[in-house]
């Protein structure tokens, strides 16, 4: 997985669509502005849940070197 | 007044009020002393008596008690006990009835930690008001604790279970002996430099008070007030209680339940996300709802027109709608190989292709592409153009019945 689409926070996109949910209720949308928050929502879940079904736990250590840089190392 | 003759009392009574006047003077106790006359009975009770140069004292640690001591009595050991004093009246004697045990030398260090706590305390490093919340959906968790102990297996075994998608980010440290807290300290003050993790599980397996000591070390529970993440603090079993656990933004009895409260399950999350998708999917379907209200005054109230030569200028226009369908039948296609069947059933419903099947239409404004809502919308002689199942064709609105 992408390191990007690894740091979108849940709490983000359940706020994103909360905030989707919220405006397709309001009903003052076109129904071309509908339908691409629709997909836009279907997307979001679609995304987070594949995050959470398919994501592999990644464990690192924190080492510092002699001029106390800290640098990240995997570890299995 | 006086009494012409004595009055006896029994001995029943006087060891009631002996025993009233004893227990009532001696709350609670710290005594130390020299252990002799040990017996560990086959019951489980351990008897004994403590004694100094001058004096003795009999003592009795229960079963229920002694089963958490980190040490075994001795006769001839330096003890530091606490209990209550109690009398045995079957016997007339008078004993320690011990809750707490350790070798003396100990004590020092419970002085250091009343003393240290008394301090912190002072200071406000222990004030609710000012710990900080934990994240509800980390993203990352650090560890501090030692890299071969039972408590890091225990971590990553709930974490890898509970909560696959979140990563962890370790750093080693020693957790007993004099350089732990010195390790503990920097390792704290590393995390939150690196500022990589949202919260950090600081802590321990169980061990004798002396094994958990780095955990009362001023210098730790002034890193752990200092750090800007939210740190979880799990030293040894529920029963010990460390500086740091009360320094800490929250206390968890053991690494594992630490672990445990951390870490939003990954079940309960697509818990959440099906609860969305089944928003998403209502609001959408009362949204077209809606208009289908309206189309359907619509139609009632136009005539159409049919010139069916001019399907083939409309479908350029209708680029856009076509576009729009397709996407919603993906959509639906899309549910219907997925594995969430009570949500995929209404995206399936909500695709307007499904709609017009049923016999309903959508017209546009042949201008602006514009869906038409209102018949104001159009003046009298207009073209517009009539999105159907199987095709779309250009239409005008009537002239006004005389």
């Amino acid at each position: 997985m992408a390191k990007k689409d690894k740091q979108i926070q849940f709490e983000e996109a359940f706020k994103r669509l909360e905030d989707i949910v919220t405006k397709l209720e309001s009903g003052d949308l076109s129904l071309e502005d509908s339908m691409t928050l629709f997909e836009e929502g279907i997307t979001l879940t679609e995304t987070c849940k594949s995050r959470l079904e398919a994501a592999e736990q990644k464990i690192q250590l924190l080492l510092k070197d002699s001029g106390g840089n800290l640098s990240l190392e995997d570890i299995d | 007044m006086s009494t012409p003759e004595p009055q006896a009392i029994s001995v029943s009574d006087l060891t009631q009020q002996i025993k009233n006047v004893l227990e009532g003077s001696f709350p609670i106790l710290w005594i130390s002393g020299e252990i002799s006359n040990f017996v560990h009975h086959g019951s489980g009770h351990m008897y004994f008596t403590l004694k100094d140069e001058k004096a003795e004292i009999r003592g009795v640690m229960f079963k229920g008690f002694n089963q958490f001591l980190h040490f075994k009595p001795e006769n001839g050991m330096q003890v530091l006990l606490q209990g209550d004093l109690t009398v045995y009246k079957a016997r007339g004697q008078y004993q320690i009835v011990a809750k707490k045990m350790e070798p003396a030398g100990i004590g020092t260090l419970y002085l250091a930690f009343e003393a240290l706590k008394k301090q912190l305390a002072a200071e406000g490093l222990f004030d609710q008001e000012i710990k900080q919340k934990l994240p509800v959906y980390p993203r990352c968790i650090g560890v501090i604790t030692s890299q071969t102990g039972a408590a890091v297996r225990d971590i990553f075994q709930v974490l890898d279970r509970r909560a696959p998608h979140v990563d962890v980010i370790l750093k080693p440290s020693r957790v007993q002996g004099d350089k732990a807290a010195f390790d503990l300290t920097e390792a704290i003050n590393d995390m939150a430099a690196f500022n990589a993790v949202d919260v950090i599980i600081i802590g321990r397996g169980g061990g004798s008070l002396e094994d958990l000591w780095p955990f009362n070390e001023e210098s730790v529970a002034r890193a752990i007030f200092a750090c800007s993440i939210p740190i979880i603090s799990a030293v040894g079993h529920e029963t010990d209680l460390s500086i740091s656990d009360l320094v800490a933004d929250m206390r968890a009895p053991t690494p594992s339940a630490a672990a445990e409260v951390v870490s939003p399950a990954a079940s309960d999350l697509i818990e959440y996300i099906h609860g969305y998708e089944r928003n998403l999917a209502s609001a959408m379907q009362r949204d077209l709802q809606k208009r289908w209200q309206g189309l359907d005054s619509a139609k009632d109230r136009f005539v159409l027109q049919q010139p069916s030569q001019l399907l083939k200028q409309h479908r350029t226009h209708s680029r856009e709608l076509v576009h729009l369908m397709v996407q919603a039948y993906r959509l639906g296609i899309q549910g219907f190989s997925g594995k969430f069947a009570g949500a995929n059933e209404k995206l399936l419903a909500l695709n307007p292709m499904n709609i017009l099947s049923r016999g309903y239409s959508i017209a546009y404004r042949e201008t602006d592409q514009k869906i038409i809502r209102d018949p104001q919308d159009l003046k009298e002689g207009d073209p517009f153009e009539l999105q159907t199942f199987k095709g779309t064709f250009r239409a005008k609105r009537a002239n006004k019945k005389k």
